[in-house]
This record gives structure tokens, C-alpha cells and sequence, in this order.
């Protein structure tokens, strides 16, 4: 997930050094999704919400993953050690139902799959002790993932 | 052929082949490392280089071939390549034992394990062709021609593959006249329009000035729909190429590749391609010592579904929030920064090369009236093979599904179909038959769209998928027209509410109104919002009537309207469902028998999962007195 500068109110500098209104950023900074206020979580947990995962289960496994993580989707768990939150379909659908464990795809999620998996996270596991590093670790370039960054 | 063109050709060397060692292709796409294809590749590397093998590896983009990831192909010299998959990493030293050996030991073993079929006219040691692989033997591959074969990221390999000959030809053609040629060729908008691009550039070109541009919309936002990513992961040069000839037909000297933010390998290919052709002199100032330019630029989108309508990809592309604005003023007229402008599809750009290159006759051999040429489709879902296809517009969608997809898994029966994304609508398996050209969907009232097609079986719910669907489109409304805004609120809360059993006999009605409110919407994300509960009140009236007079779900998938019961309380099984019971709502132990509390119990399913035999899924509601009482 990628993340870069921008905490807080701090987006307030551009408008003035732009010459234009606050609004004005404001408003694309809301629109994206992948514009955000606040940095992700050092382990993210990405729910797949595409159709192909809905209609093999998907919204079973939001839900457990929910109930287990102790969050809401878009939401971060405890002292922000990870978050569960709302990926767009990447078209892996042949991987469905799914999820992303920081990038990594974890696939063909039957739901005590779902269970387990959030059970480790809720225990405190790292992301890395439960699938492998995401690809761009592995060497592939162009990175397919990018990682929180320093703001 | 320019000198130009030719001495690029020539520089470029012939089709990459393996020639006096093994060439194994490794598909590298964002589907196949879903399937773990750069931990097989790694793992390939280090193993072929441990066995002291002599084997050149490259990687490619997709054969289209999905549910058999992560795939690989392999080449001995002078001899047929053949493709092998699923090969995870576990098994590549399986794999090698029974392919290559090593230095020191001959292959032995049987690699049929692993194989597909071969690439090429006939079978080989075995193996059969693919073409005798019921994914691969109904399709046309023209488009897709060099994908999963080429390495993307080579545009040598591009060019040996035959990639900007159709641009070399081009500029030696008026821009009437490629115009002309593409609308006789009837390449129709492939996002889902089908608009003539031929007649769409002459509007463009209509327009004065050389300040035009040339717009690809790769915000493939419908999820399920993953046609332009593997197009732009593959053949990256196909596009750009077909840009670059929109350019030359309509005077547009600068163009844009807007690509989703979620396809973060498709905006680095693209921008590696754009750069190499570039430096080549097929993109720029000069093109091809033509004089001519036209100069292109990716730009990653931020994440939101409406950028895929062309004013709001407009409006994305100027800096603003991605809200689409009332035509007209048309992007021919008034596009981006205010400049005249032309928005196609990727996949549509994909289809111009080969169609100035072989001809209006050629492209016009498959397809339909309505529909000429190929088109690629999606497939998923509940379905045995899911992947990427190429066939003829006008190709039966129970052939596509059933043959190539090979239907549901285990023989199951489909229920009904999701098609052209979220927008899109739903049918019922009594539409399997229908020919895949647009016409036939607008009549029964849904998109064939940009080629997502989803099949689903007796699990899903009709209800459930068009609340899903409303979700969405609640979610991505731009939010500047309440008529769109507020009307997909009032269908999430509609529907939302007939799942939780809270269903009115007026609701039936008031869900047309609805419906009939949106047609008001500024724009066609509004105006389709409803497509899919009127689909659902079309095709599947009787599961709506159901949920909404009698509180059933007769698929069981809404979970208000349903409930968990332990019917064998000393079954084993339920120790594990209760160590994972998400609500910890499964109560008792072995001795004493367990059972569920109904309070605490969110009816995630889980336990009827891992213990089907001691639960049971129950209707929540009593049945009623009389129906519709």
C-alpha cells in the first residue's frame, strides 16, 4: 500500500503555495481512495470485494474476518498492528474467494480458512510468518507492491 | 516499409526460439503470481542453475490460460514448445527431474502430469495440441496473438512479432482515409458502447488545430472484468501502436494511457513500453523519420469506478475529483483540459493494428452485423476454468461457458449469469444460449459490456447479488447528482432491508420507482445503477417475490433470513468449528453436546462448513399462513 507524506492537516501548505482554494485539494484528496489522511498499518489485510469472491462466499469471510480481527472493514485492530480493509478486484479471479496479506494473495479461501488466518493475526503472527514476502521482495520488477514508505 | 521501419526489423532479429538450448517462458502476470508464479520462477532459477542446465528463462505475459497458473512453457531446440500447468513451487524439482534432468542425469519421467498441449499444429511426445484442449480450440486468437509467447517488457521481441508495421503503413496513409478503413472494418468501442471508432475519429479529426488528444481508458473499474489488464501486462505494444495510428488518423500529436490505480504492474509495462518505443522512434516528435509525432504519456489513476466513464477520466486526468459531466459538450468538442479529445477503450486501440494491417474483409470474418471481429472476454466465477479468451462477436455464451469454461465445478447446474460488471444486470440460466453480441443483452435488459462474464450456481442469490451491486454503485457514485446518490441509498436500504426480513408487498413496486427515478441521473453510472434488481425482478421474479412477501432465501445466502441449528450435538467436528466460531457462539462441549446461540450467532456458515453433517441451515422466519398474508 503505498503512502506518502501528508499526515494529519498538514495538506494545508499546498493550497496556499498553489494559489488556489483548500477545497480544491481537499476534495480530490477525499475523492480516491487511494489518496488518504492517515498512513496503513505495518500489516494489511486487503478484502477482495469483487463478484467472483461474492458469490463463492466473499461477504461469509469479510464477516469472520470482522468478528475475529476485532475491526471493521476500513478500520485498523488494536494499537493499529493491522488493518482490515477494502480492496478493489484485481482480477485474480480464478483465486476467489480472497484476500491480500500486504500484497500477497492469499486464495481459494474456504471460510475456516478465513478463521484461522485471522486468529494468527489477532495472536499477534507477523505477516511473514504466514505467506510468503509479497512479490516485489521476491525480485520481481516492476514491483507489483508497494510498501509503506517513511512520510 | 520506411527505412526506418526496416532497419528497426532488422536490428530486431527474428521471433525469439530456442535455438542451441531449452527456452522456458514463465507467464509473470499479476494472475499468475496470485498463483505464486515468482516464487516458481525463483525457485526455477536457482534449481536450473544448481543442475548446471544450459536453459535461457524469460518472462512473458498471459496465454490467457488463468485456472491452470501458474504456467510455464517449454522449448527444446527444433522441437514444438509445450505448456505445462498448474507448476507450484513445490514441484518445480518434479518437474525438472522429468523434463530436463540435470548435467549429470537425462530427463525421466512423466511430464504429462504437468502438461497442457503444445504450441504448435500437432501434438508431440504425447502431448496434444491445445488446440484439442477445449479452452483453447474454439477461440481466434488475433489480439492475442503474441500474448503469453513475447516477452512485454522487450520491444525487440514486439517488433520481431510484427508490432508497429500497421503504424509504418499508416503513415503513409491519409487520415480520411485510416479512418475510413477502420469504420468499413467495423471496429466497434469495445468498453461496452460499440460505438464505430472509425466514425468516432472523424469527429476528432473534424476538429481544428494539432492541440487533440488521443485518450485510452484502461480504468477497467468493472470488478470480475480483467480484459485490458492482461492486454497491457502482455502485449503492451499492441495498444500504444493502435494509439499511436488513432493519433495519425485524427491529428492528435499527444495521447494518454489512464490506468487504475490496482494495476500497478500494467502502469510499469506500459510506461517501459512507452519508453522503449520512444527511444526507438516509434513514438515522438519524428515518427519513424515520418516527421509526424505523437507523444504518449501514462498516468496511474487514485482509485475510483467513475474515471471509467470518459467525462470523469477527463475530469480525473485535470487534477479534479473524477466527476462526469453532461454531454454534450462531447470530448470530440470539449475534452480534456478543454481541448478536443477522443476517449476508446484499450482493448479497442488493441484491435486497430491488426485491422489496417489485414483489412476491412479480414476483420469482418467473424462477428456479427452489429458486432465485427473478435472480442475478449473474461470468464469466471463458479466455473471450472476461468481465464481469458478471444472468440468471434456473435459466439454462443453456453459455448464460451459450458465448453470452454467447462461450467460449474463438480457438474453442478448454473444458476444465472452476471455480465458487463456491476452496471451490467444478471439472467438466468435460461439465457446460456444467447449469441455474445450486444443487441440480444440490450433486449432482455442487461450489458454485455466490457467482457466480464460471471457464472454462478444454486449458492448465490439473486437478492443478495443486486444489493451487492447497489453497494457498489452507492459507493462509487461521484456524488454530484442526488438523483444518483440518493436513489442508490434508497436501493441499498430497499434491498438491505428485504434481506433482513423487513420485506413489503409495496416494495415491489417502489423498487420500479425507483428504478424510474434514476433514469434522471446525470450520468449512465446512475442511469445503470438499477440494472441489476431490475434484471433480478426480470429474470429471477420468483426469488425476489419470495424474499420480499414470505422472508425466504431459497439459496440460503442471505443471512437474515436464515439460521444455524446443531442438529448432532456429540459430532467431533463442531470442536473445531467452535475453536473458530468467529462470536464464539457454539456453546457446550463433547460430553454435554454442543449447540449454537442463536443471539450470538452471525450465521457466517462456518460451522456447516466444517461440520455439514451436525448443522443445519434453517429459514429464520415461520412459514407463513397463507403466502403473500
Amino acid at each position: 500500500m503505498s503512502w506518502a507524506g501528508c499526515r494529519g492537516r498538514r495538506w494545508r501548505w499546498s493550497p496556499r503555495r498553489l494559489g488556489i482554494s483548500e477545497a480544491q485539494v481537499y476534495g480530490p484528496a477525499t475523492f480516491y481512495s487511494e489518496f488518504r489522511l492517515t498512513p496503513p498499518p505495518a500489516t494489511l489485510l486487503t478484502w477482495c470485494s469483487g463478484p467472483t469472491c461474492r458469490v463463492l462466499g466473499g461477504e461469509r469471510i469479510k464477516l469472520i474476518l470482522e468478528e475475529t480481527l476485532g475491526c471493521r472493514l476500513g478500520e485498523n485492530g488494536p494499537g493499529d498492528a493491522y488493518g482490515l480493509w477494502l480492496g478493489q478486484c484485481n482480477g485474480t479471479c480464478e483465486q476467489a474467494p480472497q484476500v491480500w496479506l500486504n500484497g500477497r494473495v492469499l486464495g481459494k479461501l474456504s471460510l475456516a480458512g478465513a478463521a484461522r488466518l485471522a486468529q494468527r493475526l489477532r495472536d499477534g503472527e507477523t505477516a511473514g510468518a504466514i505467506a510468503p514476502a509479497p512479490p516485489e521482495a521476491v525480485e520481481i520488477q516492476p514491483a507489483l507492491v508497494r510498501r509503506p514508505e517513511t512520510p | 516499409m520506411s527505412a526506418a521501419y526496416e532497419s528497426l526489423r532488422a536490428a530486431a532479429g527474428p521471433p525469439r526460439e530456442a535455438r542451441d538450448r531449452p527456452l522456458l517462458r514463465v507467464d509473470l502476470t499479476t494472475s499468475s503470481v496470485a498463483a505464486g508464479a515468482d516464487l516458481t520462477l525463483s525457485r526455477l532459477r536457482e534449481s536450473i542453475a544448481a543442475r548446471g542446465l544450459g536453459v535461457e528463462i524469460v518472462r512473458v505475459g498471459s496465454l490467457g490460460l488463468s485456472f491452470a497458473e501458474p504456467t510455464v512453457e517449454l522449448q527444446r531446440p527444433g522441437r514444438l514448445p509445450v505448456v505445462y500447468g498448474p507448476l507450484p513451487a513445490g514441484e518445480v524439482e518434479d518437474f525438472l527431474d522429468a523434463v530436463l534432468g540435470s548435467a549429470d542425469a537425462a530427463p525421466g519421467g512423466d511430464d504429462r502430469r504437468w502438461a497442457i498441449g503444445v504450441r504448435g499444429p500437432d501434438g508431440q511426445d504425447g502431448v496434444p495440441p491445445l488446440s484439442a484442449h477445449p479452452f483453447w480450440g474454439p477461440q481466434q486468437r488475433r489480439v492475442m496473438e503474441l500474448m503469453g509467447v513475447i516477452d512485454p517488457e522487450s520491444l525487440s521481441e514486439a517488433l520481431a512479432g510484427g508490432r508497429y508495421a500497421a503504424l509504418d503503413r499508416a503513415l503513409g496513409m491519409d487520415p480520411m482515409a485510416i479512418c475510413d478503413l477502420i469504420e468499413a472494418a467495423g471496429v466497434g468501442g469495445r468498453g461496452g458502447g460499440g460505438f464505430p471508432a472509425g466514425r468516432k475519429w472523424k469527429f476528432l479529426l473534424g476538429a481544428p488545430g494539432p492541440d487533440k488528444y488521443m485518450l485510452c481508458n484502461a480504468d477497467e473499474g468493472d470488478p470480475g472484468a480483467f480484459v485490458n489488464r492482461i492486454l497491457m501486462e502482455s502485449d503492451p505494444h499492441l495498444v500504444i501502436e493502435g494509439m499511436a495510428i488513432a493519433g495519425l488518423a485524427t491529428g492528435a500529436e499527444r495521447g494518454v494511457v489512464y490506468i487504475r490505480d490496482e494495476y500497478p504492474l500494467s502502469v510499469a509495462r506500459m510506461r517501459r513500453a512507452v519508453d522503449d518505443a520512444a527511444a526507438a522512434g516509434l513514438l515522438g516528435g519524428d515518427l519513424l523519420g515520418s516527421g509526424r509525432a505523437f507523444r504518449l504519456e501514462v498516468v496511474r489513476g487514485a482509485g475510483s469506478y467513475v474515471c471509467g466513464e470518459e467525462t470523469g477520466l477527463i475530469a480525473s486526468l485535470e487534477g479534479l475529483r473524477g466527476m462526469p459531466k453532461i454531454r454534450p459538450p462531447f470530448p470530440a468538442q470539449r475534452g480534456v483540459f478543454g481541448l478536443p479529445s477522443n476517449v476508446n477503450n484499450t482493448e479497442t486501440y488493441a484491435h486497430v493494428p491488426p485491422a489496417l494491417l489485414h483489412g476491412a474483409d479480414w476483420y469482418r470474418e467473424f462477428g456479427t452485423e452489429a458486432d465485427a471481429g473478435t472480442k475478449m472476454f473474461s470468464i469466471g466465477g463458479a466455473l471450472r476454468r476461468t481465464g481469458i479468451v478471444e472468440v468471434p462477436f456473435g459466439s454462443s455464451m453456453r459455448e464460451l461457458l459450458e465448453e470452454i469454461g467447462g461450467g460449474v465445478p463438480g457438474g453442478g447446474a448454473a444458476k444465472g449469469i452476471q455480465p458487463g460488471g456491476p452496471l451490467g444486470g444478471l439472467l438466468n440460466a435460461g439465457d446460456l444460449g444467447l449469441d455474445l453480441e450486444r443487441p440480444p443483452f440490450t433486449e432482455r435488459g442487461v450489458l454485455l459490456g466490457s467482457g466480464g462474464l460471471i457464472l454462478f450456481d444454486e449458492r448465490a442469490c439473486a437478492v443478495d447479488l443486486a444489493l451487492y451491486f447497489s453497494e457498489f454503485c452507492e459507493d462509487e457514485s461521484c456524488g454530484r447528482c442526488t438523483t444518483c446518490h440518493g436513489g442508490s441509498q434508497r436501493l441499498v436500504e430497499m434491498l438491505g432491508r428485504i434481506t433482513r426480513g423487513g420485506g413489503r408487498a409495496a416494495d415491489l413496486e417502489r423498487l420500479g420507482v425507483v428504478d424510474r427515478t434514476l433514469q434522471n441521473a446525470n450520468c449512465l453510472h446512475g442511469q445503470f445503477t438499477p440494472y441489476a434488481i431490475r434484471a433480478a425482478l426480470r429474470h429471477f421474479r420468483e426469488e425476489v417475490e419470495r424474499h420480499v412477501l414470505e422472508r425466504r432465501c431459497p439459496a440460503r445466502a442471505c443471512r437474515g433470513l436464515i439460521r444455524h441449528r446443531v442438529t448432532d450435538p456429540s459430532e467431533p467436528a463442531l470442536a473445531e468449528a467452535a475453536a473458530l466460531c468467529p462470536t464464539g457462539a457454539i456453546g457446550g462441549d463433547a460430553a454435554s453436546g454442543r449447540a449454537i446461540d442463536d443471539a450470538a450467532c452471525v450465521q457466517c456458515g462456518l460451522c456447516a462448513e466444517l461440520a455439514p453433517a451436525a448443522v443445519a441451515v434453517e429459514d429464520r422466519f415461520p412459514v407463513p399462513a397463507a403466502a403473500g398474508a
